[in-house]
């Protein structure tokens, strides 16, 4: 049955991983995807607060820019203080 | 967000459940068939060891039931823990738990909300003889024969010995794996196979993990986290790994098993003779000399000195055995700016402290030290958890720390622990099959099927998303496309 709206019945299927995670760890996501582009961005869809859903080939990469981005907010006391 | 609590771990259940110092032993026992039980209990030793490392409550209600001829009735154990008799049977059968177990008891159904327990025959028989001293299995060991004027080694001798052996192996772990390189005596090849079947230490060159090269292995996160046990749980463990390496050869364990216990009720300082105590195992006997469990005066001689390590496996009571080195083992002093002071010139302690403390301070008789964050992650990417550093710290607080008002360790340390330990998993990554949606109907139908299947991942209504695990999904396509039939020629 074609409607003009296409069909209202039609159900969209896609695998990938979802990351579920703090808000601020997504907001780092959000943010290394927006500094990527084309083939590279991972992100397939932005779910909700505390989920997004990545591709799947990206996963060890994103652990390790995660914990990279989180490193450089991390103050370090000066050994020589 | 919420905010988790950090500063109870204890309320949480899973940390809880490896706190018994035999729990090696309990989830080998838990495994065992009644043939095995059957086997084991025709030692006394076992039957007074088993009896001990029951809970209190159990303990006291076999005690006054053993010399009755009458099975065990729920309505006899209601009324000695002052139950109500209306208690139902699933509460009193918990509490019984531990000895149905170990097959002390053997559930019968009288009749409903009634229960005969019938006790274990050898079991019986057995704690009896090993109360009144009968019995002729030998089970608590003979001594040995030797000449009267025969130097025998003192008990502080033999503490030492049992106790410089074990560290030894102890302190061969840590050192391959940070490589201070202070001199250890490499331990037999037996104990290093022992220490790789059991995945404590691997070598990492050896990819397919059977031919390892004895020389070159490593500590594994197993190997780090056996470590920070107590040296209770440790040697317990030890004896497990043992235990089930002679079973994969095949070779029957009981007999070994009850080994242990009678080791476990031998007296230090005594001297006994090995192959009237133990004729079935007296290879086994000999491995366990490697652990410094026993004490040999001459390699081959049919002497042996049980030491501390095996008297003390079976007493039943884990603060009796600590209270020996409680001293010792008592050293650490924390402050709340994070600095460790340890009183201590124990190699090993210092070099299990050194995994995630960052020491900076070395005396004879005193490190200091600060713990901090690259420390402890470094830690924790080896394996070693929050609740296990935390566990160690506390279990090793100077006698001073209990003087001021508790928690032992304060709150913002335990606290920033859990932190790190947090912060290094804070994505959780899992395989999903994503639906979209547009109609209404449809989405609501899928969401209850999966969720009845246990397929549903995450559903967020409001945009009629549902994510499902992915080795469902064809069971999930095949219902949306039944559905979707039904709702298209419903018009």
């Amino acid at each position: 049955m074609s409607s003009a709206y296409g069909d209202a019945y039609a159900v969209k299927m896609t695998s990938g991983v979802l990351v579920t995670c703090d808000s601020a760890a997504k907001q780092i996501l959000l943010h290394l995807d927006s500094m990527r582009d084309g083939p590279y961005k991972f992100m397939i869809r932005d779910v909700d607060e505390t989920h997004i859903m990545i591709k799947r080939e990206y996963v060890e990469e994103i652990k390790e820019l995660l914990q990279d981005e989180l490193e450089k907010n991390t103050y370090i006391q000066d050994p020589n203080l | 967000m919420v905010q988790p609590s950090f500063s109870h771990p204890r309320s949480d259940p899973s940390s809880s459940t490896s706190s018994s110092p035999t729990a090696a032993l309990d989830a080998f026992l838990d495994n065992q068939h009644q043939s095995y039980f059957e086997e084991l209990y025709k030692s006394e030793a076992v039957c007074l060891c088993v009896l001990r490392s029951l809970p209190p409550v159990p303990r006291h209600i076999i005690l006054h039931h053993l010399w009755s001829h009458q099975p065990l009735r729920t309505t006899e154990v209601k009324s000695f823990l002052q139950l109500d008799i209306q208690t139902s049977i699933q509460d009193v059968d918990e509490i019984m738990r531990p000895a149905l177990n170990r097959k002390i008891l053997h559930p019968m159904m009288l009749k409903k909300n009634k229960m005969l327990w019938p006790s274990n025959d050898a079991f019986k028989k057995g704690l009896r003889n090993a109360l009144t001293g009968l019995g002729t299995s030998n089970s608590f060991g003979v001594p040995f024969d030797r000449d009267d004027d025969a130097e025998i080694p003192s008990q502080e001798v033999l503490v030492a010995y049992g106790e410089e052996a074990f560290e030894g192996i102890l302190k061969y772990m840590v050192s391959s794996g940070l490589g201070i390189g202070f001199s250890v005596a490499r331990p037999q090849a037996e104990v290093l196979e022992l220490l790789h079947i059991s995945g404590l230490m691997i070598d990492p060159t050896d990819a397919t993990g059977q031919n390892p090269n004895l020389n070159k292995m490593t500590i594994t996160s197993k190997g780090f986290q056996f470590l920070l046990e107590d040296r209770q749980t440790q040697l317990w463990e030890v004896l497990m790994y043992y235990l089930t390496a002679k079973e994969a050869n095949s070779e029957r364990s009981a007999e070994v098993l009850s080994m242990f216990f009678s080791l476990g009720c031998m007296q230090l300082g005594q001297d006994y003779s090995a192959s009237k105590s133990f004729p079935h195992a007296l290879s086994a006997l000999n491995d366990l000399a490697q652990y410094g469990f026993i004490y040999r005066p001459s390699p081959d001689s049919n002497q042996f000195f049980p030491t501390h390590l095996a008297t003390a496996l079976c007493s039943g009571d884990a603060a009796a055995t600590k209270s020996q080195d409680a001293d010792e083992k008592r050293f650490l002093i924390l402050e709340t700016n994070y600095k460790i002071y340890a009183y201590t010139s124990n190699e090993l302690e210092i070099a299990i402290l050194n995994l995630f403390v960052d020491i900076r301070i070395r005396y004879p008789n005193l490190v200091v030290g600060k713990l901090d964050r690259k420390n402890v992650k470094s830690a924790m990417e080896k394996g070693i958890s929050a609740n296990q550093i935390i566990s160690y710290l506390s279990s090793h607080a100077h006698p001073q720390m209990y003087n001021s008002p508790p928690p032992l360790l304060h709150p913002t340390i335990v606290d920033q622990l859990h932190l790190w330990d947090r912060e290094r998993n804070r994505l959780k990554m899992e395989d999903t099959v994503m639906l979209e949606f547009f109609s209404k109907e449809l989405f609501e139908d899928t969401e209850t099927e999966s969720k009845a299947n246990a397929a549903l991942q995450l559903s967020v209504p409001n945009q009629k998303f549902l994510f499902i695990e992915p080795q469902t999904k064809a069971a999930i396509t095949d219902f949306v496309k039944e559905r979707q039939n039904q709702l298209r020629s419903g018009f």
